[in-house]
């Protein structure tokens, strides 16, 4: 009985503690989501010339339908101006609709990180995978971020990085506090990205 | 079903169990793997082209682990399969083929195919010491090729004989 | 050192061979599960990942629980996948090492020992992919790759390379004695 007990209570603390990071079980590769699909099949066929392609799978896809759910998060008429400018083949003002749009996903899910860390979330779970979900969509976004205001992408990038850092230290958990202050960093400067691009013409920095 | 010699039955079970081996390595020791491997990547920095920037190295470096671990991981999956098609094509060969000479010659070709497996051993190994390519050709050329030739020669023979009967 | 075509193999009990099938009917009805039954598998797994959000970590963002379900789901169905992959291997194994024990292996204790051993590693070391695979939405992906591992992985599998090993050079001492 005693015996068992031992091997029992042997068992359960190995099962607690032995991580098991040594099976070699295949190579995750992360996907597309609905959204970053639809907008790689719209932005592809305006590169290649092909508006009324880009037009066709832009009015049936999911990007739209997340643009227009998502309005009152956005600059007013965003959807629709971008719309016009794949009607009008302007594909420099389409772009600019796009980058405006990936830029508010990625600010609202740096705001909604803060939030969280604000409300009791571990850092050490809820950083990482919303640095990595805000990379994933201004990724998107960040190449038309620097034709159009190259400060805004480095500070970005900067930005990134540093709460990167802050996310996964070399040792010890993540500082809740400084954690929240990079993410209202990155909140900061999409919003001024945003405003800015909103309201002025392409402006290229030199 | 007649029985083919002992020696056939002992090198099926030794690549068998070297499958089954190689798959607790693989999952066991990774960590270990994969340490020993950034070794031997960082004693031989010419072969692997590495330049000294940290960011460059880095993906070499991470390559060519997965390619030593992708050698091993060949290695068990073949190792358990090369075991069990000796097995069973030497157990025909036992049964179907009556002349002792033509015995003989399939044991002896399904035998040595039955190595064949051990071409990504090497692969794995090689890769490390002469980089990529020099590996790949190394094992290519002096065991996958040779090894895997025996074994669908023996295979054929077997086909025939069957055909034959 | 050609045996004479008398010489024939003799086959283990048929409760080892017919571990060796069921273990192989399994691992084909594993496989077309997967295909026939991959929606509800799928959403099976995904209702019992998003009851459990703490073990996974969700956060109740969409675009950040996306890749952490994706993810697991890719590990749910490698598990599946590699159940059936090793249960069609381990079945073939089992039939063949077993037949080698039950023809070599002379005296009747160690000729039990290895068949035993044989059977028991290579039927229940598969299953811990199965197992793996069912614990990951109540437990996670790594939570429930310690318990396969220590409760399947490890003992079954070293049980398979013990006997495979002892029964090699069991053959080796057989091929020197002659």
């Amino acid at each position: 009985m005693i015996a068992r007990r031992v091997v029992a209570t042997a068992l359960s603390t190995t099962l607690a503690a032995a991580p098991a990071a040594a099976h070699h079980t295949g190579v995750y590769t992360p996907k597309d989501n609905a959204i970053t699909e639809n907008f790689k099949q719209v932005k592809f066929s305006m590169q290649a010339g092909k508006f009324d392609v880009a037009l066709a799978r832009y009015d049936a896809g999911p990007l739209r339908a997340e643009m227009r759910a998502r309005a009152a998060a956005l600059p007013e008429g965003l959807e629709a101006r971008t719309r016009a400018a794949l009607v009008a083949r302007d594909a420099a003002e389409a772009e600019r609709g796009f980058m405006i749009f990936f830029a508010a996903l990625a600010r609202d899910l740096a705001l909604e990180a803060d939030r969280q860390l604000a409300a009791g979330a571990t850092p050490a779970t809820v950083g990482p995978r919303f640095l990595e979900a805000i990379w994933r969509y201004y990724n998107l976004a960040d190449f038309v971020v620097g034709q159009r205001d190259a400060r805004a992408s480095v500070a970005m990038r900067l930005a990134y990085d540093d709460a990167e850092a802050l996310a996964r230290p070399a040792s010890g958990a993540p500082d809740r506090a400084r954690l929240r202050a990079a993410f209202g960093r990155i909140a900061e400067i999409l919003r001024r990205l945003i405003l800015d691009t909103t309201t002025t013409p392409v402006r290229r920095d030199s | 079903m007649g029985r083919p010699p002992l020696v056939v039955v002992f090198v099926a079970l030794v690549i068998i169990a070297l499958g089954e081996l190689s798959g607790a390595v693989l999952s066991q020791l990774r960590p270990a793997t994969a340490r020993w491997a950034a070794a031997r990547i960082a004693a031989n920095p010419q072969v692997h082209g590495l330049t000294g920037s940290a960011e460059y190295d880095d993906t070499v470096r991470e390559q060519t682990v997965f390619a030593t671990e992708a050698g091993l991981s060949f290695f068990h999956t073949h190792a358990e399969g090369t075991g069990l098609v000796l097995f069973f094509a030497a157990t025909l060969v036992a049964s179907v083929a009556r002349r002792r000479a033509l015995r003989g010659a399939l044991y002896t070709l399904l035998t040595v195919g039955a190595l064949f497996p051990l071409g990504y051993l090497v692969y794995a190994v090689a890769v490390l010491q002469l980089g990529r390519d020099t590996g790949i050709e190394l094992a290519e050329t002096w065991v996958l090729t040779p090894l895997g030739s025996s074994a669908i020669l023996g295979l054929l023979g077997l086909a025939v004989v069957l055909a034959r009967r | 050192m050609i045996p004479p075509p008398d010489a024939t193999w003799r086959l283990p009990p048929r409760g080892v061979l017919l571990a060796a099938v069921v273990l192989l009917v399994a691992a084909e009805i594993g496989g077309a599960s997967m295909s026939r039954y991959k929606l509800e598998l799928t959403r099976w797994a995904r209702t019992g990942m998003l009851a459990h959000p703490d073990v996974h970590g969700l956060v109740g963002v969409r675009d950040v629980d996306e890749r952490t379900l994706d993810e697991a789901l890719f590990r749910f169905d490698a598990g599946l996948r590699l159940f059936h992959m090793h249960a069609e291997g381990m079945a073939l194994v089992v039939i063949a090492t077993t037949t080698v024990a039950a023809t070599l292996a002379r005296s009747a204790l160690p000729r039990r020992a290895l068949i035993i051993l044989l059977t028991v590693g290579g039927v229940g070391y598969p299953l811990g992919y199965l197992i793996w695979s069912a614990l990951i939405p109540a437990y996670g992906v790594e939570r429930s790759k310690a318990i396969a591992e220590w409760l399947f992985w490890i003992p079954f599998g070293g049980a398979t390379i013990v006997a495979l090993l002892w029964l090699a050079t069991l053959t080796a001492a057989r091929m020197v004695r002659r």
